[in-house]
């Protein structure tokens, strides 16, 4: 891997990080005064007085800008008026239950949207290959919230074998992980599907066969890995939908993950904390661009040649 | 398409041959056509109930009576004025099912003039400047489609306070970084081609060139990717309105009213239950409308098939 190639995709990483922040900065700043949005409303004079000079009130926009960027190099994100700590721990605290939330429903997508993708693409016209995609088209339709009420609905209250709300035993992941995962399940499919149609056309397929490899040796060694190339963008992208269905998908389940965490301090105004969730997530995407563009490059060597690759 | 153009194979070309081939066809690969005739018909209903809501309601959407509060649909034993049964507050569920269709439908369709306006503007200003400006616009590209948007919603409702205005430009801003990248590609293959070139060394002005002649070209792209791009925005209200943290109450939209319907799944399924239903049909007929044009316009899908 050329050293190029990554030192381009560091910054387009870096990038993405630095346009979040000052993103943050000036939406906030468009709120009125930065330091109450983000101390509680009764905070001491001196508390109040210490943030204002430590982000440099005082001062010009562009100081107050570098200020800012310290700080939240700092890792300095504010007080939660809610829970009166520092909004980064409050924060923390909850990504345990996301994470699990989140891998789960991974595994759900996978699960489903990866075989049925190739089988679709394998048997392409047969009934089976119209039932995925009738089922993907459903899948990506069905709002994950109204999911997870039909959910609710016909295993809590009707045949009543799965707890609706909370997180306490693995009962509980069962429906907020299918319900996060079986939307994504669907693109999954798809995109696998598409793009294995794609590589069974490649003059290489024909080659393959006309050296008389096996059907299987054709699929599993040749289309596979150049089929996988976009599936693994796209599962990339796939991650920030999690995020933005876990922030719906939640709230529903009660599961006292961050997304939870997020739509309460919406609602409430607690500004520290949504800046930081902000941030958090702008850091996790980044991170995993990064590790997408890598394994890009990895798996596509001409990407290298390029110097770029177009996501 | 643009009078005077010399024919090339743009996508607008292909457009042109992708809608005859549509009128003309038979089958698609999701069953007969007649399933894309139901998407249709449904997406129709849903326009016309829009436009049409105080004719039809047979109560106001924040009409109450007391007394009625929590009656079951008229078919399973309620009062039979009342279709759909009445919720908390003793309101026509049915009325406002049909008034929050209209809520739903005219922030996506707005929404989806504000995103194509803004991506069409800026992609065509990344093609024709290139240098900084492209870098610019592309940086702001990547980086919205590299945050999940509901999040960046979520954020500048918390900071700058929900109103109705704000929310239709949030729901605005989702996507316009598909339209900008869409209309970049285009404008830049369309600059490269023979028709461009030659208008431009008559001495036309850019502006007009773009106008009259580019943007015409694209337009049948452009179209395919908003219908696509549709369920996205009425997936983003009626998800952030069922948080409730979009659309607010007196007024009513699909995904509120499935929030509000939320609370009552044990005594009163009814509230919520129908405008989830509708949400899921109108996602999925403007869904599948909308792979069928771009299946129907792509050329080389469309030879893979034959």
């Amino acid at each position: 891997m050329s050293l190029r190639f990554l030192a381009g995709k560091v910054l387009r990483a870096l990038l993405t990080l630095w346009l979040a922040v000052t993103f943050v900065f000036i939406v906030l700043r468009m709120s009125g005064d930065p330091v109450q949005r983000l101390l509680p409303d009764d905070a001491p004079l001196s508390v109040i007085e210490a943030y204002r000079a430590r982000w440099g009130l005082d001062r010009s926009l562009p100081e107050q800008y570098v200020t800012y960027l310290r700080s939240v190099a700092a890792g300095d994100l504010g007080i939660s008026f809610r829970d009166d700590r520092p909004a980064i721990d409050v924060v923390m605290e909850r990504v345990p239950a996301t994470l699990r939330l989140g891998f789960a429903a991974l595994a759900v997508t996978l699960l489903i949207g990866l075989p049925f993708g190739v089988l679709a693409a394998l048997a392409r016209g047969t009934l089976l290959d119209r039932g995925t995609m009738a089922f993907t088209i459903l899948g990506h339709s069905l709002p994950s919230f109204f999911l997870g009420i039909l959910l609710i609905l016909t295993f809590s209250m009707y045949l009543r074998v799965l707890p609706s709300s909370g997180s306490a035993t693995w009962l509980h992941l069962i429906m907020p992980a299918l319900t996060l995962g079986t939307g994504a399940a669907g693109a999954i499919a798809r995109f696998t599907r598409s793009s294995m149609l794609e590589v069974l056309n490649r003059p290489f397929m024909r080659t393959a066969r006309a050296k008389g490899a096996s059907p299987l040796r054709r699929i599993v060694g040749h289309a596979l890995p150049n089929a996988a190339i976009p599936v693994i963008t796209v599962l990339g992208l796939r991650v920030g939908a999690l995020i933005g269905g876990a922030v719906v998908v939640e709230p529903v389940f009660g599961w006292p993950g961050v997304g939870n965490l997020l739509v309460g301090a919406v609602a409430q105004r607690d500004l520290a904390v949504v800046q930081t969730i902000v941030l958090m997530v702008a850091f996790t995407m980044a991170a995993i661009n990064f590790a997408v563009d890598l394994t890009y490059g990895w798996l596509n060597p001409r990407v290298n040649m390029l110097g770029q690759g177009t996501t | 398409m643009t009078e005077g153009a010399i024919p090339h194979r743009s996508a607008a070309h292909r457009s042109a041959r992708g809608i005859g081939a549509w009128l003309g066809a038979r089958r698609s690969r999701l069953g007969g056509a007649w399933v894309i005739w139901l998407c249709l018909a449904w997406v129709v209903a849903m326009l016309l109930i829009s436009l049409l809501v105080p004719w039809l309601a047979p109560f106001g959407y924040a009409e109450q009576s007391l007394l009625l509060r929590l009656k079951p649909p008229a078919s399973l034993g309620g009062n039979e004025s009342y279709l759909l049964g009445t919720d908390n507050l003793g309101r026509d569920v049915f009325s406002r099912v049909l008034y929050a269709i209209r809520t739903s439908i005219s922030i996506a369709l707005i929404g989806t003039v504000i995103g194509t306006t803004i991506g069409t503007v800026l992609g065509i200003l990344a093609a024709h400047f290139r240098g900084w400006i492209e870098d610019l616009i592309m940086a702001l590209v990547d980086f919205q489609a590299s945050m999940p948007f509901i999040i960046i919603a979520l954020a500048v409702l918390a900071f700058l306070g929900n109103s109705f205005e704000l929310f239709l430009l949030l729901v605005g801003l989702h996507g316009w970084e598909t339209y900008a990248r869409l209309v970049r590609g285009l404008a830049l293959s369309a600059n490269a081609e023979g028709y461009a070139g030659a208008i431009r060394t008559l001495g036309i002005h850019p502006v007009r060139i773009y106008w009259r002649h580019v943007i015409p070209n694209i337009a049948g792209t452009l179209a395919v990717q908003t219908t696509l791009n549709f369920p996205d925005l009425i997936l983003l209200e009626t998800s952030l309105s069922f948080l409730g943290l979009g659309v607010q109450p007196p007024q009513t939209s699909l995904g509120l009213m499935l929030g509000e319907g939320r609370n009552y799944l044990a005594t009163a399924w009814w509230i919520g239950v129908p405008s989830g239903l509708i949400i899921f049909a109108t996602t999925l007929s403007v869904s599948l409308l909308g792979d069928w044009f771009r299946d129907h316009l792509d050329k080389t899908l469309r030879k893979r098939a034959g």
